[in-house]
């Protein structure tokens, strides 16, 4: 494939393309991740591109069509539904700018795969309410545009067009710490910039047939073995020096054994390696000063990187002991998952010993992969599934195939429902049983949502126009106010309470804390006899989710 | 020579009624700051309460030493009787592991003293003492009681419906039940004494649905022959469940006793439990 002009991609080749991408970029996750400006064990970028791709690729396996068109298409569909954190997000808008451009396209040309990069770039930045240059934005910005020159310039080889596009992307890549200060002051270049680095660059090996699975080896091993070396000593405890220094010392004819010698009387965590032309160097040290002289001294400094450990220490504890608070011991012998939307819902799913949280909701449906993965890291044979939207019971209920646990799915429509269900899990009783009172407990809760309409339409006799508030009761749109307060209000008159007994209001992220007890204190008057719970939710697009029980 | 039966305080027996069955009750202590009382017998359950809801300090609780015990035994052995002593959960206290080395210590001298762990707590221990002095009465001897009070002891359910977890948190005696601490949203924790610990059983968010699932956990054991509602500051709970169950069982007995301050300080106001006596077999 190497020797011929490739003029033009059929859909299986787009498969291909991207194939490469995806192991391109799975062989270098790590290098990815340890690109975070904090050292905090989240935010892998790394790790959430390539959970990106590789939902990109499942949807793309499912795609029958021939063309590339077609494929893009379902590429997209996937990156959408497995995008995760925001470079995820911005990777899969660039995925849809391709798609789009090249939409019914039996084939993918040199000039069609540049236009579907500059769509690729225009939607990411329409996808950020406030662009950030110095990102993976201005990555495929620059790199699109590199494409953008080629293909004008006559181009027609892809193999060719793509490489020109490479060459840029790295080289936007390396100048980001320009142009965000944060990551000069770590040190690093842009994770996400570089992950799309990356996902261009494997496309570029796969076309040239070039290995694309394979960074173990060259400057990347090294590179990896460094960045392992020295994490090992960031993970440890705490470090009585002030200061983390690492300097690349190039020269001629460089001692490692002096220069190592020389920075081990500064401090501790001491790794000093290389060869008389290069020597890498990190300590821990006081006096970053010293160590700077020492390197001058034995050579020129390529690179020098000072941070302060204390601040990064006192950061991680922070996050650390955060982490601890919120995850709940798990005793007996049946785990939970749920799918929860919302800071607030996810805090109270954990609160009530949630073993699991897949993140998704009505706004964000996971893909069933991470349910499956969900149900696979939890502790227990037996996990019970939560699905808690009605689009995603579905998938939810894939997932006993494809685990080797035993996966019980409770067909939860909502949160609250959700709630309720975890609330009821009894550990001393055995799975069955659990799922039946469980079920029961669910079914017993009457949820109302109130949000926005996004367009204009007629459902079940109601009348809505974009931008109405409408109320939801248990997934059926019943009725749309003026105020999202008389939504809730409304909504919940027209459930029998007979037997109800608990209103619980979680208010969303819109929606404050004040406007949420002003509602509760309204909804006390109204249904005496009932305790009234306002807890906040946090969850997207949803002034508020009721439930009454 | 009969045989005398021993309890401890967390039995939640009235005093009158020890004294009718002839049961001797060894006081466990509560403990505020440096204060300490025998419960039942140097605080009242009223004044007690009335500490705990409104005191800075949050008390704990201690076992009766080995000397307390032998200051019951010896008395019972001078007068060459044998003693049948049954104790709170081992799990929970070091109640029963203070009564077995008193016992050891007068075994030496050839005293016959069967001390049993019951695994279980007030109610529990009310159903095991009252069954072991009525059989006493009849002339059992030690051996046979025990293996009477043995036969009970994985028949014996507590259920507890706590009002807040923020006693239990403070007491730590929560054994598996920890899952519960931390909940964002207000619950009523149903716990389980079973196997001689506290089980995390349901949580429900209101007091009327809890007090139903209660009722409903409750009337769901089979063969029930002995029924006990316990409260620690709402009497009228009680009342209302006892009155309940009475209807649903009209030929089971069901008491109403206040549980003790050893038990309050660990499940605080509002603490509704019942206690459930299954049938052999």
């Amino acid at each position: 494939m190497s020797e011929a002009r490739i003029e033009s991609l059929s859909g299986s080749d787009v498969l291909e393309l991207f194939a490469g991408a995806t192991a391109w970029l799975e062989a270098h996750v790590e290098q990815v991740n340890s690109l975070n400006v904090f050292p905090v064990p989240d935010g892998d970028t790394g790790t959430n591109m390539f959970l990106t791709m590789r939902a990109v690729m499942e949807e793309a396996g499912r795609c029958a069509e021939p063309g590339a068109g077609p494929m893009l298409a379902a590429m997209a569909h996937g990156a959408l539904m497995g995008a995760r954190g925001n470079s995820g997000v911005i990777l899969s808008q660039i995925i849809r700018g391709m798609s789009d451009a090249a939409e019914g396209a039996e084939t993918l040309t040199a000039e069609g795969f540049a236009a579907g990069l500059e769509a690729g770039s225009a939607s990411a930045y329409r996808a950020v309410t406030k662009p950030v240059e110095g990102t993976i934005l201005t990555v495929i910005r620059e790199s699109s545009e590199a494409g953008r020159l080629a293909a004008a310039g006559g181009e027609r080889d892809i193999a060719v067009l793509l490489a020109s596009v490479v060459s840029e992307a790295q080289l936007s890549v390396n100048r980001t710490p320009t142009l965000m200060p944060l990551l000069a002051e770590a040190g690093v270049v842009d994770s996400g910039g570089l992950g799309l680095s990356l996902i261009l660059e494997g496309m570029l090996r796969h076309l040239n047939g070039q290995p694309v699975d394979d960074a173990v080896s060259g400057e990347g091993a090294v590179e990896q073995r460094w960045l392992a070396a020295t994490d090992a000593h960031h993970q440890a405890e705490d470090s009585p020096y002030g200061y983390c220094t690492e300097l690349l010392i190039s020269g001629s004819d460089l001692n490692v054994d002096e220069i190592r010698g020389r920075i081990k009387e500064l401090g501790d965590s001491v790794l000093v390696v290389g060869d008389p032309q290069l020597v890498r160097v990190h300590v821990h040290t006081d006096n970053p000063g010293a160590a700077l002289s020492t390197g001058t001294e034995a050579g020129s400094l390529a690179q020098v990187k000072v941070d302060n450990i204390r601040r990064q220490a006192e950061r991680f504890v922070e996050m650390h002991e955060a982490r601890q608070q919120r995850s709940s011991p798990e005793p007996g012998a049946i785990s939970t998952v749920a799918v929860v939307a919302g800071d607030g819902m996810v805090a109270v799913f954990e609160s009530v010993g949630c073993t699991r949280i897949v993140s998704g909701g009505p706004t964000m449906n996971p893909s069933t992969r991470e349910i499956v993965e969900a149900v696979d890291a939890c502790p227990t044979e037996d996990v019970i599934v939560l699905p808690n939207d009605k689009n995603i019971i579905l998938a939810a209920q894939q997932v006993a195939g494809l685990t080797k646990k035993r996966a019980h799915v409770l067909e939860s429509r909502s949160m609250p429902q959700g709630i309720a269900a975890l609330l009821t899990l009894n550990y001393e009783d055995d799975v069955d049983a659990n799922v039946g009172a469980m079920g029961e407990a669910m079914r017993a809760v009457r949820t109302v949502e109130v949000t926005r309409a996004v367009k204009s339409t007629s459902v079940g006799g109601v009348r809505v126009k974009e931008g109405d508030i409408i109320g939801i009761v248990d997934d059926e749109l019943t009725l749309t106010e003026s105020s999202a307060d008389g939504a809730v209000l409304r909504a919940l008159e027209g459930i029998d309470t007979d037997k109800t007994s608990l209103i619980t209001l979680y208010h969303g992220g819109e929606t404050t804390a004040s406007a949420a007890s002003d509602l509760a204190v309204e909804l006390r008057r109204r249904f005496p006899g009932h305790e009234v719970e306002v807890v906040y939710g946090g969850q997207p697009h949803y002034d508020y989710v009721a439930s009454i029980e | 020579m009969t045989t005398r039966i021993v309890t401890d305080s967390t039995s939640d027996l009235s005093p009158r009624l020890a004294q009718e069955l002839g049961v001797s009750v060894v006081p466990l202590s509560v403990i505020f700051g440096d204060e300490v009382f025998k419960e039942g017998v140097e605080i009242s359950h009223d004044l007690f309460y009335d500490r705990l809801v409104r005191g800075k300090v949050h008390p704990s609780t201690s076992a009766p030493s080995v000397g307390d015990f032998l200051e019951v035994y010896e008395p019972a052995v001078a007068a060459g009787d044998e003693i049948v002593s049954i104790h709170l959960s081992s799990k929970l206290s070091a109640t029963y592991n203070n009564a077995c080395q008193a016992a050891a210590q007068l075994a030496e001298q050839g005293a016959r003293i069967e001390v049993i762990d019951s695994l279980t707590v007030s109610f529990g221990l009310t159903f095991m003492a009252t069954a072991a002095a009525r059989a006493s009465a009849s002339g059992a001897g030690a051996e046979e009681i025990r293996s009477l009070v043995e036969s009970m002891v994985p028949r014996v359910r507590i259920i507890v419906l706590l009002d807040t977890l923020e006693y239990v948190r403070r007491g730590g005696r929560i054994g598996r039940a920890r899952a519960f601490l931390g909940s964002m949203l207000r619950v009523k924790p149903l716990l389980l004494i079973r196997d001689g610990e506290v089980h995390p059983g349901e949580r429900v968010r209101t007091k009327a649905l809890a007090l139903e699932r209660l009722y409903q956990i409750v009337t769901s054991s089979p063969g029930i022959t002995e029924l006990a509602v316990g409260y620690s500051t709402a009497p009228q709970d009680a009342e209302e469940m006892r009155k309940r169950l009475a209807t649903a069982y009209p030929n089971v007995k069901v008491g109403v006793a206040r549980l003790g301050p050893v038990l309050g300080v660990h499940g605080g106001p509002g603490t509704l439990g019942i206690g459930v006596l299954e049938g052999e077999g």
